[in-house]
């Protein structure tokens, strides 16, 4: 029987390292979820809050437990009706105890993780940026080069480099003005020997006695009031002094610009609209935090293509008819005047339905495209599975098909969606159905090399 | 907290266990109590037991009870006790020198009740350091085999080990085969001298050869595996399994002695919580009334105390209903209110004012603590004339167009007797046995949900047999029944597709919501 005073018992880490274990685990749900987590609609439209929510399946300990009752008793009272408990207090039939707002209703609903048996998953708060961070973990621009004429600058932070005579004294170099220090000495040193013929180790204290003052040291040495117990020391003189120079430190990139190209034509419907947005959405975040020195341009078109900035691109709708060589053309002309392929590389992104009025045409636009030497050409066809979609499949002739038979292709199917690549031209195409297809076709066109 | 506030309460303590033993009458176990900073409390909240295994789940409960305390300065108990030989006390250092003095007569009334109560008997002794040896060997395995295997059979070990209580016979499958063997060989024969052979069926009298008929009773009882339905899944699934290794056996072992140590503890949270806050204020009179506390430290214990006994609008007060009862008792059999001759009395007034000055209160009281369970307890004390002094009522969500609001439905106090009693039935853990290790002769595991008229959750039992399949490496049935007259339904889950079929009778699925007014706490 005893009492101890444990007041170290403060520095416990157990629960912390433990913590990180659920923390990790939430982590992995959220990985193995991604897909379905970024073809969620709230993620595109609600871009204010960088937060999304995202369930997690399967953390709760599951055990086995008593239910409710499947059907309501019959008889007096049967069973427990839904939802009733029991309390203490002052309480007459009648009287409310308590009140909350009803769920989906005004905020802080839901915010139970927990112990309701039914719902399967727990929602976590997730930064849209980390979601981009793990979506697109091993991915990358495919084919990119070194273009040797007009590598772009880009500033990677600050470096030290330069070393300068004048400066702040924070700044100060310790190694180099030591070293200029010594050789000053040393020099002097040489200058007192030579002059008066005496030993190294006399010159260096002299010096010192001289306070560093090269014609009194030779002055004490001629009049022999050297002080022979000194301990000679390095003299340090304003004019060794060495100050380090902070500047921005840049690397050398390869120039890339994507052009992304969205047909916003009349037959575009929701469904389809909804995919390309939500596909160029991801690339475009993507793209924009993985490189520095991507260049990103937009271009919309109907029947004519028109240069747009990303608010347009991903907010404005048109209708109109549908030529889908008005932004090949729209890109032929970026890359002849601003974005030359030897200097840049070019990556272009198109996407659309593929019912296009002169497909024949739009073919020869890309064949064009393809000469300029770019780095590659991705086209992706959305075909959602509606009646209206899968009447046109039937027996409209899309661009795809022209390009399939104009070109070869090696060809994946998975889980419904197509996909084609020719390697030699750096040509991919796909096709997508389902929102579920957006991060395998993100991962095909962002596929890295082996190197 | 300063030296010399230790020194006096140290002196105190001794007091304490005297008052406990000596006038209370109270048995208990050595108890060694530590005083422990806040980050220890919260680790010692999500663990359970503070040297327990590290796993996700505990971290996750421990982040959780962080970030209350963190928000709110709030959520921490006064003291966490460890039934043990001698027992564990963890006292906050944040209490007030009153509150410290009423903790550890709360823990007396606790280590009491854990010594004397029988359904702790059969606990171990020294959990604590079984659970640190566990953590170290876990740790080990999690090394050489990997988190993730480690992880899976723990969550497994975890979803099972409330299936085992300390009152299950360790005896092996072919001792228990023996014993059954012996039992029926008898049955066999003195079946036609029996004391009710004239109205038995006697047309199955043995007229083979002995030894044959021992034979092929011997072949019967081998080929039945478990050889009777056993409720101890783990215990079943660690001897039968095909695939477990060893170390898995060895985590699926630990933890289930450690569901055992729980078993107890959740099967008596009312009545022992209320016992020990009826200890508390009988210790804390006595030591006001010897003038070893102040006045001011009587405000300090007011206060705490009725914090400790706040009545709960939304959910039962375990300190509050507890010892309400026990009050209740103790005042019954000090009046001898109780007995043939109470019952038959319909005189209001005479009731009223019945005193036969028995006295006899707390000697009951301890005879109770010796034998109940919650259930039991409710079932035989919780009288409607309890209910309304401790003003239960039920109440029910009613849905506004705006809001839900919380309205009072029954203050009857028979109906309200019912609705506990069926609640608590309710958070019980589920009957589930092992009715066939070897189904359909292809090696799945068969498992029976003793229906006594409230159903499993499905989505729940679906999960938590995934964890069963993960262990027994074949598919695993389970049969259960959702209404009176239904035919069975029974759930498979298979180790690797995981595919469920239901079989049966297709019942329409609406996932109710199962309201769980008691869940059942660990932490008392």
């Amino acid at each position: 029987m005893s009492i101890v005073n444990h007041p170290d018992w403060d520095l416990s880490e157990r629960g912390k390292k433990d913590a990180e274990r659920h923390r990790k685990k939430i982590d992995d749900a959220i990985r193995d979820n991604v897909k379905d987590v970024i073809a969620e609609e709230s993620i595109i439209t609600n871009r204010k809050g960088k937060k999304v929510k995202v369930p997690v399946k399967g953390l709760k300990d599951y055990k086995f437990i008593h239910g409710g009752p499947k059907k309501q008793g019959s008889g007096d009272g049967e069973g427990d009706g839904e939802g009733e408990g029991a309390g203490q207090g002052k309480g007459k039939p009648g009287d409310i105890i308590g009140r909350k707002p009803k769920e989906g209703q005004g905020p802080g609903q839901g915010q139970k993780p927990g112990n309701d048996p039914g719902e399967d998953y727990i929602e976590t708060e997730v930064d849209i940026d980390y979601l981009v961070e793990i979506m697109f973990e091993d991915l990358g621009l495919p084919w990119i080069e070194e273009k040797q004429k007009a590598s772009q600058l880009v500033p990677t932070g600050w470096k030290f480099e330069t070393i300068t005579k004048k400066g702040i004294l924070p700044r100060i170099h310790k190694n180099r003005t030591m070293i200029e220090a010594i050789k000053q000495n040393q020099l002097h040193a040489k200058e007192i020997e030579e002059e008066t013929g005496c030993e190294h180790e006399d010159a260096l204290k002299a010096l010192v006695q001289g306070a560093g003052d090269i014609n009194s040291a030779i002055e004490i040495i001629q009049k022999g009031n050297l002080d022979t117990n000194i301990e000679p020391y390095v003299i340090i003189e304003d004019a060794n002094l060495r100050y380090k120079q902070i500047e921005e430190d840049y690397t050398l990139h390869s120039n890339a610009v994507v052009i992304a190209m969205m047909d916003v034509s009349g037959s575009m419907d929701n469904d389809k609209k909804y995919l390309c947005r939500s596909l160029l959405f991801w690339l475009v975040e993507f793209l924009k935090r993985a490189y520095d020195f991507v260049d990103i341009k937009f271009i919309t078109h109907t029947t004519e293509a028109k240069l747009v900035d990303e608010e347009t691109f991903f907010h404005k709708g048109e209708s109109g008819g549908t030529y889908c060589w008005s932004a090949i053309d729209k890109a032929i002309y970026l890359v002849d005047t601003e974005y030359p392929p030897n200097e840049w590389n070019v990556y272009c992104i198109y996407v659309s339905d593929g019912e296009d009025w002169e497909a024949a045409k739009s073919v020869a636009y890309v064949e064009e495209l393809l000469k300029r030497n770019i780095a590659m050409f991705s086209y992706n066809e959305v075909k959602p599975n509606s009646p209206y979609a899968a009447a046109w499949a039937g027996t409209a002739s899309t661009l795809l098909k022209e390009m399939r038979e104009k070109w070869k292709f090696v060809s994946n199917f998975s889980d419904g969606a197509e996909f084609y690549k020719n390697e030699d031209l750096h040509f991919l195409l796909s096709v997508l159905k389902d929102k579920k297809h957006i991060y395998p076709c993100l991962k095909h066109i962002l596929f890295k090399e082996d190197k | 907290m300063e030296k010399s506030k230790l020194r006096e309460l140290i002196k105190l303590e001794e007091r304490i266990g005297q008052i406990a033993s000596e006038d209370l009458k109270l048995q208990f176990n050595p108890i060694e109590f530590d005083i422990v900073p806040p980050q220890k409390m919260l680790e010692i909240m999500a663990y359970n037991i503070p040297t327990n295994i590290s796993n996700w789940k505990k971290g996750r409960d421990y982040e959780r009870e962080r970030t209350i305390y963190d928000y709110s300065r709030r959520g921490l108990p006064y003291e966490v006790v460890i039934h043990s030989n001698p027992a564990r006390a963890y006292l906050m250092n944040n209490n007030v020198f009153a509150v410290q003095c009423l903790v550890i007569a709360h823990v007396y009334g606790h280590c009491a009740f854990f010594t004397t109560n029988k359904f702790f008997q059969k606990s171990r002794q020294d959990i604590v350091s079984i659970m640190y040896e566990a953590s170290q060997r876990f740790n080990k395995y999690e090394k050489r085999f990997g988190v993730n295997e480690v992880e899976k059979t723990i969550d497994a070990a975890h979803a099972l080990q409330l299936h085992s209580n300390p009152f299950d016979l360790k005896k092996t499958e072919q001792e228990r085969r023996l014993e059954i063997f012996e039992l029926e060989k008898k049955i066999l024969f003195n079946k036609d001298k029996g004391q009710f052979s004239d109205i038995l069926d006697s047309n199955k009298t043995v007229n083979e050869d002995v030894e044959l008929a021992y034979q092929k009773l011997w072949k019967r009882l081998s080929l039945k595996t478990p050889v009777e339905p056993t409720s101890d899944l783990l215990a079943y699934i660690i001897d039968n399994s095909v695939i477990l290794q060893d170390w898995q056996k060895d985590i699926l072992e630990t933890l289930r002695i450690e569901g055992q140590y729980y078993w107890p503890i959740i099967k008596t949270k009312f009545a022992n919580e209320g016992f020990a806050t009826v200890v508390h204020q009988k210790i804390m009179h006595k030591l006001f009334e010897e003038g070893k506390l102040t006045t001011s430290n009587h405000a300090d214990y007011n206060y705490a105390n009725s914090m400790v006994k706040a009545e709960n609008p939304f959910s039962l007060n375990p300190y509050a209903i507890g010892s309400g009862m026990w009050e209740d008792i103790e005042e019954r059999w000090n009046k001898g209110q109780h007995g043939t001759d109470w019952e038959l009395c319909i005189n209001a007034d005479e009731k009223e004012k019945w005193d036969t000055g028995a006295m006899e209160g707390w000697d009951k009281c301890l005879d109770i603590v010796e034998t109940y369970t919650d259930w039991f307890f409710m079932h035989d004390f919780l009288l409607p004339e309890v209910i309304r002094k401790l003003k239960l009522y039920i109440y029910k969500p009613e849905s506004k167009d705006q809001h839900i609001d919380y309205v009072v439905t029954q203050d009857e106090a028979k109906d309200i007797r019912r609705k506990i009693l069926n609640a608590f039935s309710r958070s019980l853990v589920p009957d589930i046995q092992v009715t066939n290790g070897n189904y359909e002769q292809k090696g799945w595991l068969k498992l029976t949900h003793n229906w006594t008229g409230i159903n499993l959750e499905e989505s729940y039992a679906k999960k938590t047999m995934e964890h069963v399949t993960y262990l027994w490496g074949r598919p695993v049935i389970l049969n259960s029944k959702e209404d009176e007259e239904a035919t069975d339904v029974s759930w498979r889950v298979d180790p690797v597709n995981e595919e469920e079929i239901k079989e049966g009778v297709e019942e329409e699925k609406k996932n109710d919501k199962a309201v769980d007014p008691f869940p059942a706490m660990f932490v008392i």
